[in-house]
């Protein structure tokens, strides 16, 4: 099929179109746009007109249906500008409406050169390379018998092309799914055919569009989602633009616990993960974490909550220990908290993909898609996510959805369009065992990346999420062999006890729950809620340890390791942890070089945090990434 | 610029006022004229103002016309009609421009 390379497009501009026909429409040849009324072919006519117009391929508009007047009425209320083209020359709108001064009577045989004449005086006066028919039901309105209107039609089409005029022809169709169009014979002889649909599916509208046909090329099948917006309309295409294959695979932490050295060090950057699992397995939680440990970063995270108003999952989240309030603040995070059922799903995809272009958010956090499932049909929720994934490809952002399950479905059940659209896919669960809730993650799908396979345990504590490896006698694997105390159980001796720590953190919440873990290992905490503050404190003490957050106001933890260690004698060699979200790579290169001998991240499990303590202070357990050792 | 035919500059001296729309290479223009001289011949041919314009020569006057089929007879006076088609079907035709003609004659 040598032929598929010759075809010549033009862009049609209209968002998503290009996507799914690869390049726009076939220059030179006919497109067949057909859908029941209300469907916006007008509108998708219109829009074509335009953006052909503006990009200098001179454009005539051929008003049947409507009165020129009123065409250009709907166009510059989109936003189109039809007035400014046509004032400018890009765009000629010639009336082929019926007479209605008076009566039209047939007597016998006719063809349809006198439209085409007057469109090739057009042509020939100010060089169009471009018609816009609207609509062809309409110019063959009443309608003659079918073998004069096949012969009508195929003249127009025919002329057009010897004109080497790309051309768009409206016409309507009786119904979304059915026979093309109401006249019934203009497919054959157009080289693509654009199908819109207003389907109303339950108590939703669906609109949709397909590429139902394409000579010579290839396109994407199948319907695809679009909206009509105050801007005209939009395609929500599967899969966008293809990026170009990153070769080098950038990862960031998930934030939570454990999860990162699962799965081969960190979620893949721009990458879909589904997280999936029964009411109370911990994925909003687990989404928090996402989207806190973003934020932590300094990335733009924009986290859309459907299942809880704004003001009871932002409590929620401070009540275990992870609150946001600082991140929505400083603008880092945003929260938005809406209810699928009161706007369409192709609202949604507008707003997300206006989100998109106006926050940049590299992070995007959707809880739950479920209550989006529940809120519409299974088609409708199909285009939606279809039309979702496409837009996360398009603008190469990172995305965590989190998907409401049964129990048992967690591993088995699921649509595999959902399956397909998602890099990642960790699946949450519990089991209720003789005394205790047992918690398990297991990461079903990691695309591209090694991971464990086996299911790990998840435990909920202050502060968020952790995971660790099934064994009953829980070992630090990569922490060296030292075998640890059974989880929950308390120290017997304190192995913090007689030691002075600097905690160093500026967020109460965090400085308390880290303070209070200190001083249960046995530690004499003094808190610090700045660099200044800590500053103050070493001038008067010496403490054995220093635990230090590194994003804070001001000056940060780097800066305040880099004083520290500027200091004569014993007070410049105090050992430092960083205790931090920041937890890249670079980010642990970046503390150990400023200063610090361990870079811990957050969220932190207490005996954790008691063992680097302890290990820094240089009392039995080996800690990871020691540079003393 | 649609502003459609105009009537104002019609001769009161022939209260039938006919433009018929010819294309060049059509059969069923050809036969439009024919059929039309001998509609014309069955009238009175001196109030009948007849115009015959090519399409492919003037296609600005077809526009303001609103012409889009071939052969296309324009009747605009006194009562406004289009007629498309090779006027095969001379009775309604005829009956078009009597009708015209009746109410135009006192």
């Amino acid at each position: 099929m040598n032929d598929v390379s010759k075809v010549s497009k033009l862009p049609t501009g209209v968002p998503g179109l290009d996507i799914i026909t690869h390049g726009g429409i076939p220059e030179g040849r006919s497109v067949l746009v057909t859908g029941r009324s209300g469907t916006g072919k007008t509108i998708l006519a219109l829009q074509i007109a335009a953006n052909l117009s503006r990009q200098g391929v001179k454009t005539i508009l051929l008003a049947v249906e409507e009165s020129p007047e009123d065409l250009i009425l709907t166009g510059d209320g989109l936003g189109m500008d039809l007035s400014g083209a046509i004032k400018e020359g890009a765009l000629r709108v010639s009336d082929a409406s019926r007479p209605v001064e008076g009566p039209m009577v047939v007597s016998g045989e006719y063809d349809i050169s006198g439209l085409i004449h007057r469109v090739r005086a057009i042509v020939k006066q100010t060089g169009a390379r471009a018609v816009v028919l609207d609509s062809a039901t309409a110019l063959f309105s009443p309608r003659p018998p079918q073998e004069l209107l096949r012969s009508l039609f195929f003249q127009l089409i025919h002329a057009f092309r010897s004109m080497q005029l790309t051309s768009v022809v409206v016409a309507e169709a009786a119904e979304d799914y059915g026979q093309l169009t109401t006249l019934g014979v203009e497919d054959f002889v157009c080289d693509m055919v654009i199908i819109q649909r207003n389907v109303v599916d339950g108590e939703r509208r669906r609109r949709s569009l397909e590429v139902n046909k394409y000579r010579r090329s290839a396109h994407h099948k199948g319907e695809f989602p679009c909206t009509i917006t105050s801007r005209g309309l939009t395609i929500f295409p599967l899969d966008a633009k293809e990026r170009p294959e990153d070769s080098e695979v950038r990862r960031y932490s998930s934030g939570l616990r454990g999860l990162d050295s699962m799965i081969g060090g960190g979620l893949v950057r721009d990458s879909i993960v589904i997280v999936r699992g029964p009411t109370g397995s911990g994925k909003t939680m687990l989404a928090g974490l996402y989207a806190r440990a973003g934020a932590q970063r300094g990335e733009r995270v924009v986290y859309y909550g459907f299942e809880e108003p704004r003001p009871i999952l932002l409590r929620n989240f401070t009540q275990i220990g992870m609150p946001m309030d600082e991140f929505v603040k400083n603008g880092t995070l945003q929260v938005l908290c809406r209810y699928p059922e009161a706007m369409g799903l192709e609202d949604l995809l507008v707003s997300l993909r206006t989100g998109l272009e106006e926050t940049q958010p590299s992070l995007i956090v959707l809880d739950s898609i479920s209550s989006i499932e529940h809120s519409s049909s299974e088609k409708g929720f199909r285009q939606f996510m279809i039309g979702l994934a496409a837009l996360l490809r398009e603008y190469g952002r990172s995305a965590l959805l989190t998907q409401t399950v049964m129990g048992t479905e967690a591993t088995t059940h699921t649509a595999p369009y959902l399956s397909t659209i998602a890099d990642a896919i960790l699946a949450l669960d519990y089991q209720v065992d003789a005394e205790d809730l047992q918690r398990s993650l297991r990461i079903l799908k990691m695309r591209g990346s090694a991971h464990v396979t086996k299911p790990y345990h998840l435990a909920i504590e202050q502060g968020g999420l952790r995971v660790e490896p099934p064994a009953i006698t829980r070992r630090f694997d990569e922490w060296g062999t030292t075998p640890r105390k059974p989880w929950g159980s308390r120290a017997s001796s304190s192995p913090l006890s007689g030691l002075l720590v600097l905690l160093v953190e500026d967020f109460t919440d965090a400085r308390e729950t880290t303070a209070a873990a200190l001083s249960a290992g046995g530690a004499d905490v003094v808190e610090a809620g700045s660099a200044q503050e800590a500053l103050a404190v070493l001038a008067t003490r010496t403490p054995d340890v220093i635990v230090c957050d590194i994003g804070m106001p001001d000056e940060d933890g780097y800066a305040l390791i880099q004083r520290v260690r500027s200091r004569p004698g014993k007070a410049g060699q105090i050992p430092a942890a960083a205790l931090t979200a920041w937890t890249e790579p670079e980010d642990r290169d970046r503390a150990l070089a400023a200063g610090f001998q361990v870079h811990l991240q957050k969220p932190i499990q207490p005996d954790v945090l008691v063992g680097a303590v302890a290990h820094l202070a240089g009392r039995e357990v080996a800690v990871p990434g020691d540079r003393r050792r | 610029m649609s502003s459609g035919p105009d009537t104002d500059r019609a001769d009161p001296s022939h209260p039938v006022e006919l433009v018929l729309y010819i294309g060049p290479g059509s059969p069923a223009s050809a036969r439009a004229q024919h059929n039309l001289q001998a509609l014309i011949a069955r009238l009175d041919a001196s109030r009948v103002d007849l115009e015959i314009r090519d399409v492919s020569q003037d296609a600005e006057q077809a526009e303001a016309d609103r012409i889009l089929f071939i052969p296309t007879l324009v009747v605009r006076r006194p009562l406004l009609t289009w007629i498309v088609g090779d006027l095969t079907n001379s009775e309604e035709v005829l009956r078009v421009l009597q009708s015209a003609e009746t109410e135009a004659t006192p």
